[in-house]
């Protein structure tokens, strides 16, 4: 596994397509699944020729490097890096949720939330945006001082119902708050432009403490990932598949739990060391699919570290199941983990598990090792605007919860 | 010749040692020199006493704080005193059973001045503690405490067998001592081996492992063969350059080992000329921070005493690139003029005179890299001394006794610079002096607003990058190397070892 393959595949593939070799007729492995692997491996020159005229754009997308592929003339290309751009985004939006109310309980716990601070209403107001119960959280301190901000919190914990909550709390809510959760929510309902919330909301979202405190509008990811929703996948098998989860067209669907995972021994897992022991099934059963030295895109398959790119994607999706069991997510994220790749993003650490990584450290408690992947990321900033300020609150997050505690430093 | 007598040795003890009863074999790349946790100060200690010794509190696997010899916490409602209950089920190694008295010993032995513990910051906080009941004491603190446990880590001690409060370095306990944790020191062998055995009584058992061995392979690059031939069962820290042929093998899983760790040369200011803020800021302009890492990895260079993936890592500080030009203009500024090529001052050349721990790996040729760039610039660079553990806790912690330092820090999750950069800090051994910085210290520990400590800690980083008392490297990506036949392997950001009492070896 290796990050420095996109430049060599560059390479690879002008070689490829100016016809100077002279590789035997395909065989493929009977074994094999049908799908972009195996058409790297047994048929290179297909997936050479599908990319041949936009091959810069391709090399990027193979690379992670989304914004420059969404820029590609390729409309497929375009598509993909789109979606792409979309799951990190909507990963984004679920470590938002997380990290909001993890940050109000660590402050009050650790610290105390400061006195008629609405910290804990700015955490309510993420949660019943996930339409999930606030009242919790309201419960952390009593009403703020700020009379706009109680003003939401009394609307949070007003009755509620189960769904449709931030509908009713944007309602309800009077004052420049209110204006800015109503453009929130007419964005989402398709009935405004996204840059409302420029001139509706106001920045910083939540100001205390002479401006020494301050917190984000937390909804913003939220509402774009709702205005810019996945987009579908391209009606092509091999576009909407290569460099994906997705191993064949009979796994688009649902490629965790599709045919080429189960073969695979991918299932569901209930802790670390059944995730472990999926992952090294996973990987050992790859190795066995490794094309010899002789198949026609033995070549091409190195030089993209296709089973490689294939297990990192595959792994991803799996892992989006397992987020109930955080610790066993983590481990199988562990496990999978590419070692060799360095700290930014790259083949084998997309921008889709780079937030995902965050996610699943942020929930198993293990906050510090989401910051290396938010920072990685950071170069999808003007994609992803949400972005530094989430990582600030992931940052807050792990100073509230080592708040009050002695630290230890040691030398080699 | 010798190295390879070194393998052979190796080899055959690891080979004798296999043959028996299935140890877990792990390599440190330095054997710990003591093993008392009033006086650890290096990462290898700290591992080894992970498996020794107990605190009153723990890190569960989701990083909480969780009760290990303690049972339980009463806080006072003013948060200025707490009553911890202890566990009654516990004995130290040599079967007396741990009570109270030793919790309280503990505490005054890290405070008592006598002792000279550089861990005395950790209780710092405690202005008493006394037992009331077998098992139960009442903790004093200095200010209030909202979550006392948090900070109740500490290893705590057997009292019955020193002779009084105030403990020597060179106590015998160093090299035989008795805890309540899962293994027990059998052997500390004069070949830098250290083996353990499953203890009984103590607080976390170990179901599976029954014997430990630590042992000392100072040679990096024979490491990853020793894994990779199934020698040892676990590397603490892989090169970077071993990664790919370890990730390949099958039999081998790599753990991503966070410890916060920079690389740094640190002044001691002393003494002239390192007590002159501009001579030490034009030696780092004359060094070229990533030409030096270049050969030892990937890294990423740092621009202060934090990595940059931190919380508290200040971003408008820019990492500090080579000007010779800038650096010739402050050491003209400190009356420095450049005679036959040489920097000098009153007829006095410009010397670095540098030491750095034996053992710290790439840590001879990043020397060897700087002595070249540095002579380059005119600077006379004395030839870098590496020295053993015993000769570097005494110059470098006890006596500072030294010029120039190449060595790197490790931290916590809490990444506290405090015992670096206070004036009153413990491992401040250059006797750097702020009172800004002291004061943004002091707030960062005070408050209970984490933006407040993230913004006051980011201006320190500020701060310190400017007054350079260490020329400020990089970070480099850990990993730890485990065999797969270790099952429900987990490893702790920092100490590595908390949770191996659920470490099972072979099938299933």
């Amino acid at each position: 596994m290796t990050s420095g393959g996109a430049p060599r595949w560059a390479l690879c593939a002008s070689i490829w397509l100016t016809g100077c070799t002279d590789t035997p007729p395909p065989a493929p492995n009977p074994d094999l699944p049908a799908g972009w692997v195996t058409d790297v491996v047994t048929a290179p020159t297909t997936v050479l020729d599908r990319m041949a005229t936009h091959t810069d754009g391709w090399a990027a997308f193979h690379r992670g490097d989304l914004l420059r592929a969404r820029d590609s003339a390729d409309e497929a290309l375009q598509q993909r890096a789109r979606i792409e751009l979309a799951v990190t985004r909507s990963r984004l939006v679920d470590l938002t949720r997380v990290t909001a109310p993890a940050l109000a309980r660590a402050w009050a716990q650790h610290g105390g939330i400061p006195e008629g601070s609405a910290v804990h209403t700015w955490a309510a107001l993420v949660v019943a945006s996930a339409d999930e119960d606030p009242t919790p959280l309201l419960a952390l301190a009593p009403a703020p001082a700020d009379p706009h901000w109680a003003h939401v919190h009394g609307a949070l914990g007003s009755d509620l119902p189960e769904e449709g909550r931030f509908h009713i709390v944007a309602e309800r809510t009077a004052g420049p708050i209110g204006d800015c959760l109503r453009a929130h929510h007419h964005i989402r309902a398709g009935k405004a432009a996204f840059d409302l919330l420029d001139t509706a909301c106001p920045t910083p979202f939540l100001s205390e403490a002479g401006g020494s405190r301050t917190l984000p509008d937390p909804l913003r990811g939220q509402t774009a990932s709702i205005h810019w929703p996945v987009p579908d996948a391209p009606a092509e098998a091999l576009a909407a598949t290569l460099f994906s989860a997705s191993w064949g067209p009979d796994d688009r669907t649902d490629p965790a739990r599709g045919p080429t995972a189960r073969r695979l021994g991918l299932g569901p897992a209930d802790s670390p060391a059944a995730a472990l022991a999926q992952v090294q099934t996973l990987t050992r059963t790859l190795d066995t699919w490794q094309p010899g030295a002789d198949a026609p895109g033995a070549r091409l398959a190195a030089d993209l570290d296709a089973f490689d790119v294939y297990r990192t994607h595959i792994v991803d999706a799996w892992v989006d199941t397992l987020l109930t069991h955080p610790l066993t997510a983590a481990e199988a994220l562990r496990a999978a983990r590419d070692a060799d790749a360095g700290r930014t993003i790259g083949p084998t650490r997309p921008p889709r598990l780079l937030a995902l990584e965050a996610r699943v450290s942020v929930a198993s408690g293990h906050i510090r090792s989401a910051l290396p992947a938010l920072a990685a990321l950071a170069p999808l900033a003007p994609a992803l605007p949400e972005l530094p300020a989430l990582t600030e609150l992931v940052n807050d997050l792990q100073v509230a919860t080592t708040l009050g505690r002695t630290g230890d430093s040691k030398e080699p | 010749m010798r190295l390879s007598t070194v393998i052979i040795g190796t080899f055959a003890a690891l080979a004798a040692t296999s043959a028996e009863a299935a140890p877990f074999r792990y390599i440190e790349d330095r054997a710990p020199a003591i093993i008392d946790p009033l006086f650890t100060t290096t990462m290898g200690e700290a591992r080894l006493q992970e498996l020794v010794f107990d605190g009153l509190y723990t890190d569960d696997r989701n990083l909480r704080s969780t009760p290990l010899l303690a049972k339980s916490i009463r806080v006072a409602d003013d948060r200025l005193s707490a009553e911890v209950t202890l566990r009654s089920d516990v004995r130290w190694h040599d079967g007396q059973p741990f009570t109270a008295d030793d919790v309280v010993f503990t505490i005054q032995a890290m405070q008592d001045p006598g002792t000279l513990s550089p861990e005395g910051a950790r209780v710092a906080w405690i202005t008493n503690a006394e037992a009331i009941g077998s098992h139960a004491v009442r903790l004093t603190f200095d200010r209030p405490q909202p979550n006392p446990a948090d900070r109740l880590y500490f290893k705590i001690l057997p009292a019955h067998v020193f002779k009084g409060t105030a403990v020597r370095r060179d106590d015998p306990f160093h090299t035989r001592p008795i805890g309540t944790g899962p293994f027990r020191i059998e052997r500390f062998e004069t070949d830098h081996s250290i083996s353990l055995s499953a203890a009984e009584g103590s607080s976390r058992t170990a179901d599976s492992l029954t014997e430990v061995v630590m042992r000392e392979v100072s040679d990096k690059s024979y490491q990853a063969k020793l894994i990779l031939y199934e020698s040892v069962e676990a590397l603490v820290r892989v090169l970077p350059r071993d990664l790919a042929i370890l990730q390949a093998d099958r039999n081998i899983e790599l753990y991503p080992y966070q410890t916060n760790s920079w690389w740094y040369v640190g002044f001691n200011q002393r003494a002239a000329p390192w007590d002159d803020t501009r001579v030490r800021e034009a030696l780092s302009l004359l060094i070229d921070s990533r030409g030096l890492l270049s050969p030892v990895g990937t890294g990423e260079p740092v621009s202060g005493p934090y990595v940059p993936s931190s919380p508290y890592y200040n971003h408008d500080v820019p990492v500090r690139q080579r000007d010779p030009a800038r650096a010739s203009a402050l050491l003209q500024e400190a009356g420095y003029s450049r005679d036959g090529g040489t920097w000098s001052k009153a007829g006095k050349p410009l010397t670095v005179r540098l030491v750095s721990p034996k053992g710290l790996e790439s840590a001879q040729e990043v020397a060897i890299n700087l002595q070249s760039m540095l002579q380059g610039a005119g600077v006379q660079v004395d030839n870098p001394r590496f020295v053993d553990e015993a000769e570097w806790k005494r110059r470098v912690w006890r006596e500072q006794e030294f010029e120039l330092v190449l060595s790197q820090w490790s931290f916590d999750r809490t990444e506290d610079v405090r015992q670096q950069f206070h004036s009153s800090g413990t491992r401040n051994f250059g006797a750097y002096a702020n009172p800004e910085v002291d004061r943004l210290l002091d707030e960062a520990r005070d408050t209970l607003d984490p933006q407040a400590k993230k913004t006051a800690l980011r201006e320190v980083h500020k701060l310190v990058a400017a007054d350079t008392p260490m020329i400020f490297l990089w970070t480099l990506d850990s990993y730890s190397a485990v065999r797969s036949d270790i099952r429900n392997v987990a490893i702790h950001p920092f100490y590595f070892f908390t949770w191996i009492s659920e470490w099972t070896f072979g099938a299933g």
